[in-house]
């Protein structure tokens, strides 16, 4: 095949992709681009085009806001009041901020992971939880004083494994559930905690106070990330959930998953 | 569960107490204009890694990301054309690979836009598959899509450093074929001219491992550690592979195109 017939064939598939990414719509001038630009550059399209899904536009994403996006919010409106904060030590207090940078930007990675285990969390908590059905009747006397009773008022092993597979997992659940609204209550009181230490920091510098002071603001701000960064997502070596400890709150020890595979202590 | 959150979110971004507007949303629509994207990608290069990772954005900023990097490479292409137009014949590079005649007076300074400005983005398009596999070999989950997304925003990145080192290059050069320089040593430079744009491209090479480490940030802090030097070897599987795609096909593009359009 010489190099024409390539570029011809190139270019066919090139206008395919083209009429793909046209009628996907959008503004005027940006479409034409897009359309002008897919015929040469269609391998680069051809993925975006695949990805699947509707891609919604800003304003669309803008107008009905998912909780993710609330929460996200949420953390950008944080990180902003601390950003112009921390802008505000310019010619006052620089020296500090260069000290701890660090740590902030490590403060707001750890923010954005922490939103999104709470987010994996709601998906696995909003799943739905219906009930397995009972196992075949048993064709064995049941056991004297035995509390596993099959259909019939009847007690089988089975049964009396099932329920206790089953209470098992509810508790499993339950400690999920808290798990997540721990984690929520302690990024959002960290978050508040940070808005504050913010506002301090501009309330010292128009009040005159030194540059110790913002230090002290600054290192405050900066310790923060202890908080979120030692929320109860983190496994430790065992592979038992560590203790769960937010921001001014104290170290509540949680005990291993609900498991009949794992006896209990 | 979620209706606290909904009501302090809502309290967080709404306008201030004694009536002055929050001016967070402003900010937010303007990044994404195309010169708002460009700002964004000097100012603030953290949230356009956030934008970039939200999905539904990647189709709006792809192509706002190409947008930038042809025009800085179209710009680069003709200031590049001009150089070598005024460039005296014994000045001209010839000593380690002889590049084909630029001359204003016909369409042959065009060849050499076109050769950068297709060649650079198209090797993107060709390296493609060896970057998916290597993200694969890495264990980082990235999509097709994602790759594409994080690519480009290293492809514009690099344009817009191009385009800043740009002015300094052709001042220098100028200065030298007016001030009548060594041949050698301006043929030198002439050849540092034609690798600038790699020079820049290491600020890309920076923004791609930037990016690739912001899509693993969602990764438990354990998991990330034991990753990041994946991340490293990723991004230097990528710049090495894109490194030795696109000088050939800018090589191979400007010299076919420059006798069609002579």
């Amino acid at each position: 095949m010489s190099l024409g017939t390539s570029v011809i064939l190139y270019l066919l598939i090139g206008v395919g992709v083209a009429v793909a990414v046209a009628a996907r719509g959008g503004r005027r001038g940006e479409l034409t681009f897009r359309v002008l630009a897919a015929v040469p550059f269609w391998p680069l399209f051809v993925p975006l085009l695949l990805s699947g899904g509707e891609v919604a536009s800003a304003a669309e994403a803008g107008a009905t806001p998912s909780p993710q996006d609330q929460l996200s919010a949420a953390i950008a409106q944080a990180d902003a009041e601390l950003e112009g904060a921390l802008g505000s030590l310019g010619g006052w207090a620089e020296h500090v901020l260069s000290r701890e940078r660090g740590r902030i930007e490590e403060l707001r990675t750890a923010w954005k992971a922490q939103a999104e285990r709470i987010r994996e969390m709601d998906r696995l908590l909003s799943w739905p939880d219906p009930e397995l059905l009972s196992p075949s009747p048993s064709p064995l006397p049941s056991p004297p004083g035995g509390e596993g009773k099959g259909e019939g008022g009847e007690a089988t092993p089975a049964a009396d494994r099932l329920r206790q597979l089953e209470e098992a997992r509810r508790q499993n659940r339950e400690r999920l559930r808290q798990l997540r609204a721990e984690g929520y209550d302690d990024l959002l009181s960290n978050l508040a905690r940070v808005r504050e230490l913010a506002s301090l920091i501009h309330l010292a510098k128009f009040t005159g106070a030194p540059a110790a002071r913002a230090e002290e603001l600054v290192a405050s701000i900066a310790a923060a990330v202890e908080g979120v960064s030692d929320l109860g997502w983190q496994v430790n070596r065992d592979g038992r959930p560590s203790g769960v400890r937010g921001q001014g709150s104290e170290v509540r020890e949680e005990g291993p998953p609900v498991s009949l595979l794992t006896p209990a202590p | 569960m979620m209706q606290p959150l909904a009501q302090t979110a809502s309290s967080l971004g709404a306008a201030l107490p004694d009536g002055i507007p929050a001016t967070e949303p402003a900010a937010a629509s303007r990044e994404l204009s195309l010169l708002g994207l460009v700002e964004v990608l000097l100012k603030e290069p953290r949230r356009l890694d956030d934008l970039n990772r939200e999905e539904a954005r990647q189709a709006e900023l792809m192509p706002r990301f190409l947008a930038i990097s042809l025009a800085s490479f179209a710009l680069f292409g003709v200031a590049l054309s001009l150089i070598l137009h005024f460039t005296p014949p014994a000045a001209y590079p010839h000593r380690l690979l002889p590049v084909p005649r630029v001359n204003l007076g016909d369409s042959s300074g065009l060849a050499l836009v076109l050769a950068y400005s297709l060649g650079m983005v198209a090797a993107s398009g060709l390296c493609l598959p060896s970057f998916y596999f290597f993200a694969l070999l890495a264990g980082v989950k990235m999509r097709l899509s994602q790759i594409v997304s994080q690519v480009m925003c290293s492809k514009a990145t690099t344009a817009v450093v191009l385009v800043g080192i740009l002015p300094i290059y052709v001042a220098v050069v100028l200065g030298m074929v007016v001030f009548e320089a060594d041949a050698s040593l301006l043929e030198t430079c002439l050849y540092l001219g034609l690798a600038l744009p790699f020079v820049a491209g290491l600020a890309g090479v920076r923004a791609l491992y930037r990016g690739v480490s912001a899509m693993s940030e969602t990764m438990p802090p354990e998991r990330r550690c034991r990753r990041a030097c994946f991340l490293r070897r990723l991004t230097v599987s990528w710049a090495a592979c894109y490194t030795a795609v696109s000088p050939v096909l800018i090589y191979r593009l400007w010299e076919t195109l420059a006798p069609a359009l002579a």
